[in-house]
């Protein structure tokens, strides 16, 4: 190839590169829109299930703690018969409640209420609950269902306000507002990670548009391609309490088994081996 | 002290010039004047009651509450769909009141029910939407009776009455905005046949303070009136009224104008001060002014500044001792634990000596450029001389007075020692009592709501019984939980208590609807291990704060609410008693420590501290009274005459009351220092003009008449202006001051009948060395 015609194709390259960097500049400047990041946040890949320790830590406004430790299971169905997951949760202490079981269904139909079942052994029964509402208290935390992830994308519009760093990640700023008036939030702001497109934080705010609630993520770890969480707090300034959910020894796609999630493993309890292997 | 006395008599210009000046500065200061209307000057400060008081709010966010109730007359009572949606839309804004805690507004939009499942209970707001239908409304009503947890706080038992409780901030001189707005909210809806109260006792604090106000400006013109209609019925003359009036006014100026310098505020409860301080300023110039008629009448001397020399050659030494023991008296209130009380205490006393001041001052500067004139009474006698003192109404009296003091000395003692043997006996029997609701009057609109609330509710005074456990967990205790429940049922017998809440309340409620709801599973289930899981239960739909008010975050303190019908600290009493009482008979609870709190028991222990220390001042300023008379008079038995007899009169005073039946009241306890300091006024000029009396011609018999016409004439004239003067109080709005008014007054004419009866008798009898020497 003469010197000139490898000169014109470099000229080339470099003015499709060129091209090519104002398009995509372009692209990055224009940015995905705040939907595209909240689907994008939603359907992480989030494995075909996960086993973590969890110590849940709920805080008042005199910094007087209650502590709960437990055994959370999770598994993914993506739509498989319906179901988009189902967990279960053992907890371990405090000794008075200790063997106390719940456990949860969720499906992806849209209007169709999650299952739940709890058991209590001073009770010796598996009790199911009636569907929770939402905007319940989530085991008695400062997190309700949907703060949870119970929350569907498309029950708000979603703006994207600005591009920030948050905690040396670059983060997408996304206002998410009820479509439907009602909502106990009337405002929610989301930072999520660009790319990673995992959560940092969330800052909720009422009927009244006062600020009420933070959730801090932290703790992430890419364990076999999925990002899992170490740490979520959940403070509301109204209230001044305050609860924290650490996940420690977390395992995602451990080959969860489906017997797990049954009314009869909830009574049992896990086998002790089930909780060596981990 | 006469030749600066007398100074002021040659340049009586310039002393008059000087007290114009100093009295326009004090008065210039009072723009300065600052009116506090923070009650909590009115509570004392460092009360062990108080302090774990506020420690029980702190931990159980527990705390007195604006009440705001919807009287529903209707059929229907309270449920139908308009007074419904009111009661939400009210909640809703009452929240948004600055000064309100928004999370802590309670009422039917939001209490929460516990209705039992397939899966147990669930709890669950009664109201999440106002109900339209009568369907609707009919579950409602339904709900709320069956599980009545809130029947007799939010909802009256008969359905026509319903309230919003509103807790407020800390800050207490948000309060009364917050009754303001919450008054503009209520005006804003139409009432239609409703009835709206606002009842609590926070209202009643904020609503202290204005009542308090109101009451000072109407008293104010009253007592200048009735201390001039009272100084020309003596006196009938213009010096004679003016001079003293001068005086008062100027130690009012005075004495607020130094508090002002000081920065002390003007407190609710020192709004009595310049009013107490005219009743009281006036003695000085009251006695100085009747010696000087008296000379100018006796004719002796006609020069007019020898009569004012000679009248402060005899005057200024009582005027002294009677305005420092007077000053002594009030200073005693420093003692107290009420900000408030020392402040008036300090600066009354303040007063006294301006007063005092002022008598020395003004008076000789004023009568030396007036021509010397008596008034009418003596202008007109044509015999002339001294002989005209005996001569009148109160010259016939006085003499015959001092004749049986001389002649049946012995008989008179003798009736007044069974006079204080029956009062030594009624003191034994005597109570204490105080309430903070019967400060104002019967028709006040707080007193009108307590009322009705007291009516319908389970009652507007909050008793709380607090159960300290030793670890975490107790009070998931069964044996506890049953202890409370047994302790809610035996007060309950009590009729002050209209109601409790409790955490057992709640337990037994899970228990019920996890028992298919039977009414006899409402008990508190045997096992720990229930308990708990029933809590836990209970927070799968609950909210990490809704038993916050009942039980701590570690579950090792717990606070039983009781709703008293009153805050009358002898009913308080008798409740608390009962507690005890329990808690001594039920042996298995050994661990556990009991304390109490609440606005009911802080009055009880407001009460108590009070008038146990107003006790303890009362015989300090004895003992004061005794020691500065032994000074002044240089012997110890003059200090043991003025102190018996002043103790004497404090005797009777309380025997009496006693023995009518009557409690202690806290203003009562606190006129007992006014009556202290001003009494022994009495017994001070008595004593000293009976032994000038004595000095001059020996004979106890003469000195007996001279004094009881002269000096006795000053005491009687000065005890009717200062009893008229308190008798003005009777017009308040504000109780305390009413009843602090007839304790005054009756307590200055029991100090007068002392000194015009027990001290000529017991000089008579003993002939006491320091004035027969």
């Amino acid at each position: 190839m003469s010197e000139t015609a490898s000169k014109s194709i470099n000229i080339f390259i470099c003015l499709i590169g060129l091209i090519l960097l104002c398009f995509g500049a372009s692209l990055a400047l224009a940015g995905p829109t705040g939907e595209e990041v909240m689907l994008k946040l939603d359907q992480r890949d989030e494995g075909q299930d996960q086993v973590s320790r969890s110590l849940q830590i709920l805080i008042n406004r005199r910094g007087q703690e209650r502590k709960r430790s437990s055994i959370y299971i999770k598994k993914n169905y993506k739509g498989q018969d319906g179901f988009d997951t189902k967990t279960v949760i053992f907890i371990l202490s405090p000794p008075q409640v200790k063997g106390t079981a719940f456990m949860n269904w969720s499906y992806l139909q849209d209007d169709k209420d999650d299952d739940q079942w709890l058991y209590l052994p001073a009770l010796r029964k598996v009790r199911r609950l009636s569907a929770s509402e939402k905007e319940d208290s989530f085991m008695g935390t400062d997190f309700t269902y949907d703060d949870m992830g119970d929350r569907k994308v498309e029950e708000d519009l979603h703006k994207l306000l600005r591009s920030e760093t948050l905690d040396g990640k670059e983060c997408y700023v996304v206002e998410s507002v009820p479509k439907k008036k009602g909502y106990m939030y009337s405002k929610k702001e989301t930072w999520v990670v660009r790319d990673e497109w995992i959560p940092l934080r969330v800052e909720y705010y009422d009927r009244k548009k006062r600020h009420l609630k933070t959730l801090t993520y932290g703790g992430w770890k890419e364990l076999k391609g999925v990002w899992v969480v170490g740490r979520m707090e959940m403070a509301n300034h109204q209230t001044k309490h305050r609860t924290v959910l650490t996940m420690s020894d977390t395992e995602v796609n451990a080959g969860v088994d489906e017997n797990t999630f049954r009314e009869r493993t909830l009574k049992k309890g896990l086998r002790k081996s089930y909780f060596k292997k981990r | 002290m006469i030749k600066i006395i007398n100074l002021f008599l040659d340049f009586p210009k310039l002393t008059i010039a000087a007290l114009l000046l100093l009295t326009m500065f004090f008065g210039f200061q009072l723009k300065n004047l600052r009116f506090e209307t923070d009650t909590n000057a009115n509570l004392p400060q460092n009360d062990p009651a108080f302090i774990y008081n506020d420690l029980v709010e702190d931990i159980f966010n527990s705390k007195d509450v604006f009440i705001v109730s919807i009287f529903e007359k209707g059929p229907e009572g309270i449920f139908d769909p308009q007074t419904l949606a009111l009661v939400e839309r009210l909640t809703e804004r009452i929240k948004e009141v600055d000064g309100v805690i928004e999370k802590d507004v309670m009422s039917l939009s939001t209490i929460k029910n516990i209705v039992g499942t397939t899966a147990g209970f669930r709890v669950g707001r009664f109201m999440k939407t106002v109900p339209e239908t009568p369907g609707e409304i009919r579950e409602l009503k339904e709900a709320l009776y069956e599980n009545d947890t809130y029947i007799g706080s939010i909802l009256s038992a008969d359905g026509q009455a319903t309230s919003i409780f509103a807790k407020m901030e800390e800050d207490r001189g948000k309060w009364s905005g917050v009754y303001y707005d919450i008054k503009k909210l209520l005006s804003l809806e139409p009432a239609g046949g409703r009835k709206f109260y606002v009842a609590g006792m926070p209202v009643l604090e904020v609503t202290f303070g204005i009542y308090m106000q109101q009451s000072m400006e109407k008293m104010f013109p009253l007592v200048i009136l009735v201390i001039v209609l009272m100084l020309y019925g003596v006196f009938r003359g213009l010096r004679g009224v003016l001079l003293p009036l001068f005086i008062v006014i100027g130690a009012d100026i005075w004495a607020m104008g130094i508090m002002a310098m000081c920065g002390v505020p003007m407190y609710v409860f020192s709004t009595i001060m310049p009013i107490i301080l005219m009743a009281i300023g006036i003695a000085d110039g009251i006695h100085v002014l009747e010696k000087y008629y008296q000379l100018v009448g006796g004719g002796l001397v006609t020069d007019r500044r020898s009569i004012v020399k000679e009248t402060f050659a005899e005057m200024w030494s009582p005027v002294v001792m009677t305005s420092l023991t007077t000053a002594a008296g009030f200073t005693s209130l420093v003692s107290n634990q009420m900000l408030a009380i020392r402040a008036f205490g300090l600066f009354t006393a303040v007063g006294v000596i301006a007063a005092m001041i002022f008598s020395l001052t003004l008076l000789p500067a004023t009568l030396a450029m007036l021509k010397a004139k008596g008034p009418k009474r003596v202008k007109n006698d044509s015999l002339g001389k001294s002989r005209a003192l005996d001569r009148g109404f109160f010259g016939f009296a006085l003499t015959r007075l001092g004749k049986i003091m001389y002649t049946q000395r012995g008989k008179v003692l003798a009736a007044l020692a069974v006079v204080f043997a029956f009062c030594l006996y009624g003191l034994t029997l005597l109570t204490s009592e105080g309430s903070w609701m019967e400060t104002l009057q019967e028709e006040s609109e707080v007193r009108t709501a307590d009322r009705a609330l007291n009516s319908k509710f389970d009652g507007t005074v909050r008793l709380n019984v607090v159960f300290e456990g030793v670890k975490q967990y107790d009070m998931q205790s069964p044996e506890v939980l049953k202890a409370m429940a047994e302790l809610q049922k035996d007060l309950a017998r009590d009729e002050t208590v209209g109601g409790s809440i409790s955490l057992a309340d709640f337990i037994q409620r899970m228990n019920q609807v996890m028992n298919e709801g039977r009414r006899k599973f409402r008990v508190v289930p045997d096992s720990q291990e229930l308990i708990a899981q029933y809590l836990f239960l209970y927070s799968m739909s609950g909210e990490p704060g809704d038993f916050d008010e009942y039980v701590d975050y570690d579950y090792r303190l717990a606070n039983v609410i009781f709703f008293l019908k009153t805050d009358h600290s002898r009913a308080t009493a008798r409740v608390v008693d009962r507690v005890n009482g329990f808690f001594s008979r039920h042996k298995e609870l050994k661990g556990l420590k009991i304390n109490m709190a609440g606005a009911g028991f802080l009055t009880l222990a407001w009460v108590e501290s009070l008038v146990r220390g107003q006790l303890w001042s009362i015989v300090s300023s004895l003992v004061a009274v005794f020691l500065i008379t032994s000074l002044m008079f240089r012997s110890w038995a003059a200090g043991l005459i003025n102190g018996v007899s002043i103790a004497g009169a404090m005797l009777i005073n309380f025997g009496l009351l006693s023995l009518a039946g009557q409690p202690l009241e806290v203003s009562a306890a606190i006129s007992s220092g006014i009556i202290i300091g001003i009494g022994v006024d009495y017994t001070i000029h008595f004593i000293y003009r009976y032994r000038l009396a004595v000095a001059q011609n020996n004979d106890s018999s003469q000195a007996t008449m001279t004094t009881m016409i002269t000096s006795g004439r000053a005491i009687t004239f000065n005890a009717l202006v200062v009893i008229a003067g308190f008798m003005v109080l009777f017009a308040s709005d504000f109780t305390p001051s009413v009843t602090m008014g007839v304790h005054v007054a009756i307590g200055m004419f029991v100090c007068f009948l002392m000194a015009m009866t027990f001290l000529p008798a017991i000089l008579n009898t003993f002939k006491p060395r320091f004035i027969f020497s």
